[in-house]
């Protein structure tokens, strides 16, 4: 530098500038100490969670969600109305429906005959819970139960309403449940996936069910649902090929991961450290998931107590008792989802055979569940994703008649997990349409159940472009009342 | 400024005056309309002496940069113009105290400190303006000003904000933890009035004479009468307040306040209609009382359960090493130093996956030790962790020898022993355990009566035998399986069913009757038809009640037809694909409507042609593959009849079945109607199929026509 003054004066506007700037900069982490989160990067960052530990103690550690695909009427099941009985034929009053919307099939009618349950309904055990006749075996542990009447969602058809109860939005491409319990808490067996699907399908009239159900959305693709197969073999290719024996599978697998190390090394993708773990459990799963699936070492009374069928790979009892085994062996969430609850028509003779697919092996699996001890720890829910209306769709005949969907209120159950047992909660008026006590939305639902698994559902979060999601969105309070 | 210089004097001590008289004779004032806004304008005008004290101070700091003279202009300025807003500040300050409301302890504090600050500011500037300057008269002015201000300032923000209002956040107290003992008034109903009434209707400030902080004066109320009436909350002078629109002058609380939600109005409301009960304890309540229920969404309980522990948790390195792939060692929550601990797979099991946890001995609180091959010899390991709540031994190998060392966990509350071999005295040694509140059972080789026995023996357990199926209930069982993906079988396939049950013996027919257990043939191998069969097989077993029937329909795959015309269009709905749905090999389900292979015809017959355009085949068999959905309208064609001939114009009549009639709600089923024909070889064929007319009297369609639905032509 040839200007000596100038030299000086630059360095003294460096020596301003750091000397500011450390002053500035102090006064930023002063600020900052107010600000707790500012700098751990918020909840989703990858270090804050998912820790895979609960936010406080859990009453649940497992779920088992008993889906009832398709909806069925919580007027033949759970939510006892005479009234409709006495007012068999007559008219939905309008002060009721209150212009509440309809689906397409029935929006047409110019009357909406009222109809009561064709099967009767009785009260059961200490609670006087009312169960209809069509199931027995759950209605032998309304002491366990407790049923929601005041269930309540958006959707009033099948998909969205499905959707919005498995992932809590109605449009699709959410994580669903299971993986925000996996990505929340982690696999408490790491031999097995965190999140299994059982699918059976009913006699009745059925609706689809997908794989989006069971997506993991957003969130790493390692908390995806794992769909059990029908078959013999509920998880297929697990067995080594022939001629491969256990010793070079393992070194097949090391050199496969040396590769994807190196993979990862190159493009940081973290699907590809998930590609690594998922191999590693597979090769485990082949020690574990043999032990658990072989349904054919069950004993006699097990199988009295689900019924014959849980020995036929692929129905709602076998789907049962693998959703036993699989919990009892540390599954976070198993999802089952059991077909053909739609009845829009025919409900007297589809009712019965559906009942009847479910019945037994719910009450068994819950029975089961609580002589091992487990079912203070694991969540069992029954229920589908809306309810059914009170008037038949199409024209009252016979002795045969159709509910179309209704969204306003519907009637699940759950048992064990931390949720008071012997009650029933909420209450819909006499026409069983809307609800007077005690609504449960279904982001309610989700954020009930997310604190039954210790988890906040405010703070189970996760930012995907560019805002922070949740189970239960914006929405959802713990319903307190039925925690036990 | 000369004017300024000639006014001040005389304004500052007429204000002085003035605020020492009406100080001393305030119990006879008065107050006007217009006075009174002024006093309301007090707590804005406050905030100008305090800037001004401030800006005093800091003027000192120019002294050294000023000339001697400009400084003594702008301190004696700057002196004059703090001193008349102190003055004003405290005239305004006592005329809103004459509005009432307050608590005479802490308003006469403030009152004092805020007159003394004023008279104290004036007699500074008189000493300032009478003698020379003197720098300590400075500093003694500004340090007893300023202990003035401070005082008087405190304890005016205690009379806005209540009393400990500063300190409160720093202040340790302790929140009393909310059990079933704690008041419902307490638990919910009190942290709502703090929160949203207290802050005006404490004893320290009582807006409308009304204190709420104390029960007692809570229920006497205010200048308008007692604020709530048991059991009637319509006339509740709170409630309705809380009901007037936000604008209403006497909304409460007031507009610009914290107001009450919809949730805790409902509550207030809840509380008064029953009784307003200000001691009753939660645990008094019933669980489904609806004030209960609404208050619970108001508190915790503090969580019993959650018992803080007093071990150290363990150090994150040894969790870490204890987690391995078969064993899982977590925190129960966040933060927690309890441990939970789970081994799983019993193949993979060795010794050491238990005894390496003794190292973490003091965090482990729940151990699940299922189907793993644990063995009594292991008890001496087990009774090493002093805090084990919940112990779970199922399907272990254990014969329950050692249970007795498990009476060393003096937490343990749990313990399951499902599905063991347990000798029947194993339970003798579980009397010893205090803590023990469950014990599971099932199925752990004890008899039922011994069980039985040591319930009563085991007071103050839970014992869980579990379930014991009734041997004499007969069961149904369930349909077999079958094992072919598709009903439209190939040359050379056959039909297979696959039933998991041992024992079983399954029984078919083909002629249309359900199968029973004694006549209809055993299925014992792969069945190949000889045409069109419609299958209907059950399963049997000694003791168990016959499955349901499992039906379904079976076509061989025919001879195709090289091309096929509609004569009559279908109905607009069921279009299908057309003619080549005829023969395209795809079959249809009949409760699935809108697939593609449905040719559905109501009122007009189905008819079409079919030709064998190159090489023309011998046929002794033509089979029309239809629908049958019953509750949905669709019935079988009535009558079936074949044509054969070169072409269309010239054709004989081959065959012609009538169907059965249907008299109920059969099932739904894809079937055939296989008609035999003479032995011959035509290039075009003709089949028609008649629908039904009318619906018989029984169907909820009587009267309307029946819908028929094809899905194929086959030719044998």
């Amino acid at each position: 530098m040839a200007n000596p003054f100038l030299e000086n004066r630059f360095n003294l506007t460096r020596r301003h500038f750091l000397g500011k700037l450390s002053v500035g900069l102090g006064s930023v982490a002063l600020g900052s100490l107010l600000m707790p989160d500012l700098f751990s990067g918020g909840e989703s960052d990858e270090k804050a969670l998912p820790t895979g530990l609960a936010h406080f103690a859990p009453k649940a550690k497992r779920i088992i969600y008993l889906f009832q695909n398709g909806a069925p009427s919580q007027l033949e099941s759970f939510d006892y109305k005479p009234l409709l009985n006495k007012m068999i034929g007559q008219d939905l009053p309008e002060s009721i429906r209150n212009g509440q919307r309809l689906t397409g099939m029935t929006a047409g009618q110019d009357k909406f005959p009222l109809v009561g349950s064709y099967f009767n309904f009785q009260q059961h055990g200490e609670s006087g819970i009312w169960v209809s006749d069509l199931f027995p075996h759950i209605a032998s542990i309304a002491d366990d139960i407790c049923v929601v009447r005041s269930m309540h969602t958006e959707a009033i058809n099948h998909d969205p309403a499905l959707t919005f109860m498995q992932t809590g939005a109605q449009q699709g491409n959410r994580p669903s449940m299971g993986a925000w319990m996996s990505y929340g808490l982690g696999s408490e067996n790491k031999n097995l996936p965190a999140y299994c699907v059982l699918l059976s399908r009913g006699r009745g009239n059925g609706q689809g069910v997908y794989a989006k159900l069971w997506t993991n959305g957003f969130l790493d693709s390692i908390h995806q649902g794992v769909q059990f197969s029908n078959s013999d073999d509920p998880v297929l290719y697990l067995k080594n090929p022939e001629g491969m024996d256990g010793k070079s599978r393992r070194r097949m697998l090391d050199k496969l991961a040396e590769l994807n190390q190196m993979g990862f090394d190159e493009f940081g993708d973290p699907e590809i450290q998930t590609k690594v773990q998922q191999y590693e459990m597979a090769y485990r799963m082949q020690t574990a998931v043999p032990e658990l699936t072989d349904l054919k070492k069950e004993p006699d009374h097990i199988v009295r107590m689900y019924g014959a069928s849980c020995l036929s790979p692929g129905t709602y009892a076998a789907n049962c008792l693998l959703a036993r085994k699989l919990s009892e062996a540390g599954v976070r969430f198993v999802q089952l989802y059991h077909q053909g609850w739609d009845q829009h028509d025919s409900l007297v003779q589809q009712m019965p055979l559906q009942a009847e697919d479910v019945d037994r092996p719910t009450a068994a699996l819950i029975k089961d569940l609580k002589q091992r001890g487990l079912l203070d720890e694991t969540l069992v829910i029954w229920g589908g994703e809306f309810g059914r209306t009170n008037y038949c769709q199409g024209k009252l005949s016979g002795s045969n008649y159709g509910r179309d969907h209704h969204p306003r209120a519907y009637s699940i159950f759950m048992a064990g997990g931390g949720v008071k047992p012997g009650i029933a909660y909420g209450e819909t008026d006499e026409f069983g349409y809307n609800i007077v006590k005690d609504p449960v939305h279904v982001n309610d639902f989700h954020a009930t159940i997310l604190h039954l698994m210790g988890l906040d559902h405010e703070k189970l979060t996760y930012k995907h472009q560019g805002r922070r999601y949740r189970l239960t969105d914006v929405a959802g309070e713990v319903v307190k009342g039925i925690l036990a | 400024m000369r004017l300024l210089q000639k006014i001040a004097p005389n304004l500052l001590f007429g204000l002085t005056m003035l605020l020492l008289f009406l100080v001393i004779f305030e119990e006879n004032i008065q107050l006007p309309a217009f006075l009174q806004v002024s006093g309301r304008m007090h707590p804005m005008v406050l905030h100008l002496p305090i800037g001004l004290v401030v800006a005093l101070g800091g003027s000192l700091l120019l002294k050294p940069a000023m000339e001697a003279k400009s400084f003594k202009v702008l301190f004696s300025g700057l002196l004059t113009l703090t001193t008349f807003c102190t003055l004003l500040t405290a005239l305004f300050g006592l005329f809103l105290s004459l509005e009432g409301g307050y608590e005479s302890a802490s308003l006469a504090r403030h009152k004092w400190s805020g007159v003394g600050m004023a008279v104290a500011m004036y007699l500074w500037y008189l000493l300032n303006e009478r003698s020379i300057p003197s720098a300590k008269l400075t500093q003694l002015g500004l340090v007893s000003i300023g202990i003035l201000m401070l005082l008087a300032g405190h304890w005016g923000g205690e009379l806005t904000h209540g009393e400990g209002y500063v300190l409160g956040p720093v202040r340790m107290e302790e929140v009393p933890a909310i059990t079933p003992e704690t008041s419902l008034y307490m638990a919910a109903v009190q942290p709502v009035l703090e929160q949203k009434c207290f802050g005006c209707h404490n004893t320290g400030k009582s807006k409308g004479q009304l204190i709420m902080s104390n029960p007692a004066l809570f229920m006497a109320g205010g200048e308008h009468g007692p604020s709530l009436l048991k059991g009637d909350p319509d006339n509740s002078l709170m409630i309705q307040r809380a009901h007037l629109p936000l604008e209403h002058e006497e909304h409460m609380p007031p507009e610009g306040k914290l107001q009450l939600s919809e949730l805790e109005i409902q509550l207030l409301h809840q509380w008064i209609q029953s009784g307003a009960d200000f001691n009753k304890p939660l645990g008094a309540y019933q669980e489904e009382d609806s004030l209960y229920l609404l208050a619970t969404q108001f508190f915790e309980l503090a969580d019993t359960e959650n018992a803080t522990y007093a071990f150290e948790p363990a150090s994150p390195a040894l969790i870490e090493k204890l987690n391995t792939p078969f064993r899982t060692v977590n925190p129960v929550a966040k933060g927690s130093p309890a441990l939970a601990v789970t081994i799983f797979v019993r193949k993979t099991y060795q010794p050491s996956f238990l005894q390496d946890l003794l190292q973490a001995k003091e965090q482990i609180v729940s151990l699940n030790l299922t189907d793993l091959p644990i063995q009594d010899k292991d008890m001496q390991i087990l009774a090493a962790f002093p805090n084990l709540e919940k112990l779970i031994l199922n399907g272990t190998d254990i014969q329950g020898k050692n249970l007795n060392l498990l009476s060393a966990n003096e937490k343990l509350a749990s313990l399951s022993l499902s599905n063991t071999s347990l000798a029947s005295d194993a339970l003798e040694s579980l009397a010893k355990i205090p803590s023990l509140r469950e014990l599971f059972v099932w199925s752990a080789g004890i008899a039922e009566e011994d069980i039985q026995r040591w319930k009563d023996k085991l007071s103050g357990v839970l014992v869980h035998e579990g379930y014991f199926p009734d041997k004499s209930e007969i069961l149904k069982l369930n349909p077999p399986r079958l094992v072919n993906k598709n009903n439209m079988l190939a040359e050379g396939e056959g039909i297979d069913y696959v039933h998991k049950f041992p024992g079983v013996e399954l029984r078919y027919t083909t002629d249309g009757t359900d199968p029973d257990s004694l006549t209809s043939p055993v299925y014992t191998e792969t069945i190949y038809p000889d045409q069109f069969t419609l299958l209907k097989i059950r399963a049997f077993s000694e003791g168990w009640q016959g499955s349901d029937v499992l039906e379904k329909s079976f076509f061989l795959e025919g001879i195709s037809p090289t091309s096929a015309r509609l004569i009559y269009p279908t109905h607009s709905t069921y279009p299908g694909k057309g003619a080549i749905s005829l023969i395209d090999g795809q079959k249809a389900d009949p409760d699935q409507f809108r697939v593609p292979n449905w040719l559905g015809y109501k009122e007009t017959d189905f008819a079409a042609y079919l030709y064998f355009e190159e090489e023309v085949p011998e046929i002794k068999q033509v089979t029309l593959s239809y629908g049958r959905n019953v509750g949905a309208y669709i019935m079988p064609p009535t009558k079936v009849t074949v044509w054969g001939g070169d072409n269309e114009r010239n054709m004989e009549k081959l065959g012609s079945i009538k169907t059965g009639k249907i008299d109920s709600y059969v099932s739904n089923v894809t079937a055939g109607i296989p008609i035999d024909i003479p032995k011959g070889k035509y290039a075009c064929y003709k089949v028609v199929a008649e629908t039904l007319k009318v619906l018989p009297e029984w169907h909820r369609g009587a009267g309307t026509p029946a819908w028929i639905f094809i899905d194929e032509v086959l030719f044998y």
